[in-house]
């Protein structure tokens, strides 16, 4: 067991600052709100057809009689903390999202960069303990919530959310690999080299860039503040805030991102991949239809059994 | 006017130490992997270097590996760099992702030692909570 190291947090920022500012790198505009995933290339997806409302309605309801369970043998932290929508289930999440391939619009590029918190859900703050007690809890009140929903409920929905992981994996290496999004991307590689960001050879096809894939410098992600790990006693249990967080773009990856904006709309890149992407998902679908037919019929027992609250969504 | 404010921004990162903007752990502040904390490490089979968390992160350029032997951060960055991680998270799975591919990698909170798959070993970007 080893104590924290001291976190300086601030000054550590505010130096972060004065070296941007002297390397070139522009003053940061970057909001605390990030936009979240959402939108057409989003919604359109025939992923979107896979049950998640239903899976939410159940995680809901069980995350409700867990953290009581828990409040009730002495850990009331779960109460303080509530769970964000984007972090009850992975299911809504598979697919493409409104960044998957970077900014969007040139206003996001001159703002964001490739920001790595483009698309990336805010945190939310962690319960840490260092106490048997409640390790013990969790076990048994994550147990006896699940049991209150049904007979074999966690299985049905871990099912669910792991065939959804699969399913997305699934995914993108199909679209990386077809000659379609080959192509896309040829013609993407074209317009930056002929902009004046030719790409590094060796990075094979990609969605979005990172750092070293041209010969550009990206920014950085630094904290700004919070963060600091509590002196923690044996037999504490305690909340915990995630730091604030800001991305930095350097002026030559906001260089990058607008062209790259610019290559995307020129060619009809969003359409191109929402049509391709239509195709594979119900290719995906179709071949794991017996799966997810009775998956479904399992998760409309559960939810039927859930009260007229708990049902919503 | 400029080497002076470099000189003033060397000055402020130097007395503040690297270590600070690299903590290895950013859950209850030990060494050990304990409750509700996400536990990262470098290699497939020794958990010498780690770095750890109680939320969801994008590692970035802000994370360093720390070594548990030696007891210091490493200059290597944790980004595209985790092959295992213990969850110990208390009600949720955590999500890895790479921005390039696309692929993700999700991890339930079971306690145990799980290595990375080839599709994210080396690439993770950051991680996230779901499945709470």
């Amino acid at each position: 067991m080893r104590g924290r190291v001291p976190f300086g947090g601030s000054l550590l920022a505010a130096a972060l600052f004065l070296a941007a500012c002297v390397g070139g790198v522009v003053e940061p505009d970057v909001p605390e709100e990030v936009p979240n995933p959402g939108g057409d290339l989003e919604a359109s997806q025939p992923f979107r057809s896979l049950p998640t409302a239903q899976v939410v309605a159940i995680r809901r309801a069980v995350a409700e009689v867990r953290d009581r369970c828990m409040a009730d043998r002495g850990f009331p932290q779960f109460l303080e903390v509530e769970i964000p929508d984007e972090a009850i289930t992975a299911l809504d999440d598979i697919g493409l999202g409104t960044y998957t391939f970077g900014p969007v619009t040139e206003e996001e590029a001159r703002r964001f960069g490739y920001s790595p918190l483009l698309g990336f859900p805010p945190p939310f703050p962690g319960v840490v303990a260092d106490d048997e007690a409640f390790e013990l809890a969790v076990d048994e009140c994550r147990e006896e919530a699940w049991s209150k929903i049904g007979p074999a409920a966690e299985d049905t929905v871990r099912s669910l959310e792991r065939l959804g992981s699969a399913l997305h994996n699934a995914f993108v290496d199909a679209l990386r690999a077809s000659d379609a999004f080959q192509e896309l991307h040829r013609r993407r590689l074209s317009c930056l080299a002929a902009a004046g960001f030719p790409a590094r050879d060796g990075a094979g096809v990609w969605l979005r860039p990172e750092p070293g894939m041209f010969p550009v410098e990206f920014g950085d992600v630094i904290e700004v503040g919070g963060g600091e790990s509590p002196p923690m006693e044996p037999g504490q249990v305690l909340v915990v805030d995630p730091p604030e967080v800001r991305y930095i773009p350097t002026q030559d990856e906001i260089e990058l991102a607008l062209e790259d904006v610019r290559c995307r709309a020129e060619s009809d890149f969003a359409a191109e991949v929402a049509a391709l992407a239509a195709v594979i998902q119900r290719d995906l679908l179709a071949e794991f239809e017996a799966n997810l037919t009775e998956l479904q019929i399992a998760l409309d027992e559960l939810v039927a059994g859930l009260g007229p609250a708990e049902g919503r969504g | 006017m400029r080497a002076r404010t470099l000189a003033v921004a060397v000055a402020i990162l130097v007395s503040v130490g690297v270590p600070a903007s690299a903590n290895h752990d950013k859950g209850d502040g030990y060494e050990s992997c304990n409750a509700g904390e996400v536990c990262l490490y470098d290699l497939p089979s020794s958990s010498r270097w780690t770095n750890q968390f109680a939320w969801g992160a994008v590692y970035g350029t802000d994370y360093t590996w720390y070594d548990t032997v030696d007891n210091h951060y490493e200059s290597w960055l944790v980004a595209n760099d985790m092959s295992a991680v213990v969850n110990k998270q208390a009600r949720c799975d955590v999500q890895f992702r790479d921005w390039s591919t696309g692929n993700t990698w999700t991890v339930g909170n079971d306690y145990f030692w799980r290595e990375a798959p080839s599709y994210i070993n080396q690439r993770a970007d950051l991680h996230v909570l779901v499945n709470c």
